[in-house]
Order: structure tokens, then C-alpha cells, then sequence
């Protein structure tokens, strides 16, 4: 019954770190937080805009455009992955069930998610900070360098802990 | 209650060696087993195949007082 992954679906997959069999009973349950994100989103922005709209005679200006971005950014975004992070755990999708014949490759896969999710991770820092200081700079090498070590060992460490043996 | 345990037992599969060969998660079988999840016709005839039983065996309430 496994079913074939859009690619909306392949992306939560690997962001969210989904890792069980993607059955009926799991999309099914998928679908249900995607829509409940969906319509937070929907809502929030219909009410940003809104606050927007009927403040920008008085308010608006460059400096609060940028403050209303970053907000919007950290309500929209962060809420919407700590929502669907959260949910995934407690509906244990992020749980990866394997034979003990089949744990030394699940663990290498871990590692392999690891390095991308800190080389991922790592480049958004380098590219922030290149915003933030503009030049080219060593300790910024080295700064983005810590963040790839430590992003991998700590992703590498949480997909390690959700592998489970299953006899 | 579905007989979805009873017949697995009976042929000496563990749910995770049953969700695999159906192609589903090991928790959705735990699920259908303890009646929380009414699967799809479609994975329904391939555990009754599995289970080498049919749909109204593995399924259909039966009164026990008959």
C-alpha cells in the first residue's frame, strides 16, 4: 500500500524528518496537519494584512515594514514548523522501524542526512552573515565551519535515537 | 473486534514482518488489530491475501452467541 510521494510530501519528508513507511494511515494523518497548517497560515495572514492595511497611514515606515517582515517571518514560518515538528513526533512518523539486519545501513543514512542537514544549515549562516558584514572574512569561514560540525552531529544524533529495532 | 491478530498469530507473522509484506507501517497494523484504524478496501484484500483467508473471515463481526 505504499504510495507514490509528491513532491510537497518528499519535502516534509526530509525537512520534517519523516521517516516510516508513507502508508494510507500516514498521509491520511499528514493531510490532516497540513490543513490545519494551512488554515493557520491562511488566518494569520489574512490578519496581518488587515493590521497592516489599517496602521500604515500612521505607522509605516521603512524601519517597521522590516520589523513587520521579521515578525511575519518568525509567526508564519517558526509556527508553522514548530506545529507540524511537533506533530510528527507525538503521531511518531519521525520513528524509523528496521530489521536488525537492516540497522547498520539505517544508521548510515542517518549520517548521510546529518551532512546535508548541517552543510544546508551551515550555508544559510555563511549567507546571513555575508548579508549582515559583507566581506570576506576567516572567522566567518571557521564560524560556518562549527555550525556544519555541530548541525551534523546533532542531526545525526536525533535520526540515530529515532531508529528502532524491530525483531 | 477483527480476527487481523488472530490470523497472524496463526501463521506465525509479527506485525512488523506482516506490515512489510503488505507494504505498510508496522503501527498501522497495530492500529487495524486494535480496531483505531478502518483500513481501505484496497489494503483489506491484501492482508485477507497474506493471511490467505478472505475479506468476510478476517472483517465481519460475528455474534458469538450463535
Amino acid at each position: 500500500m505504499k504510495l507514490n510521494e509528491s513532491f510537497l510530501i518528499k519535502i516534509m519528508r526530509y525537512f520534517f524528518s519523516i521517516r516510516g513507511v508513507l502508508d494510507e494511515h500516514s498521509i491520511r494523518e499528514i493531510n490532516k496537519v497540513a490543513t490545519n497548517a494551512f488554515m493557520y497560515l491562511w488566518i494569520y495572514t489574512g490578519f496581518a494584512n488587515v493590521a497592516l492595511l489599517m496602521g500604515s497611514d500612521k505607522f509605516l515606515t521603512h524601519s517597521t515594514l522590516i520589523w513587520f517582515l521579521f515578525v511575519n517571518l518568525i509567526v508564519a514560518w517558526g509556527g508553522v514548523s514548530f506545529y507540524v515538528t511537533r506533530k510528527v513526533s507525538k503521531l511518531k512518523l519521525n520513528y524509523h522501524e528496521v530489521s536488525v539486519e537492516e540497522y547498520p545501513k539505517a544508521v548510515h543514512q542517518a549520517i548521510i542526512h546529518g551532512a546535508w542537514f548541517g552543510i544546508i544549515y551551515g550555508m544559510f549562516c555563511y549567507f546571513l552573515l555575508t548579508g549582515v558584514q559583507g566581506t570576506f572574512s576567516l572567522s566567518r569561514i571557521l564560524f560556518t565551519l562549527f555550525i556544519i560540525v555541530v548541525g551534523w552531529t546533532s542531526d545525526t544524533q536525533r535520526e540515530i535515537g529515532h531508529i528502532v529495532k524491530v525483531e | 473486534m477483527n480476527r487481523v491478530r488472530e490470523y497472524r498469530k496463526n501463521r506465525g507473522l509479527s506485525q512488523f514482518a506482516l506490515a512489510e509484506k503488505v507494504g505498510v507501517a508496522r503501527q498501522t497494523i497495530n492500529l487495524i488489530e486494535n480496531d483505531k484504524y478502518n483500513p481501505s478496501l484496497k489494503l483489506c484484500i491484501s492482508l485477507a491475501e497474506e493471511l490467505g483467508t478472505d475479506l468476510n473471515t478476517l472483517f465481519w463481526k460475528v455474534d458469538e452467541t450463535q
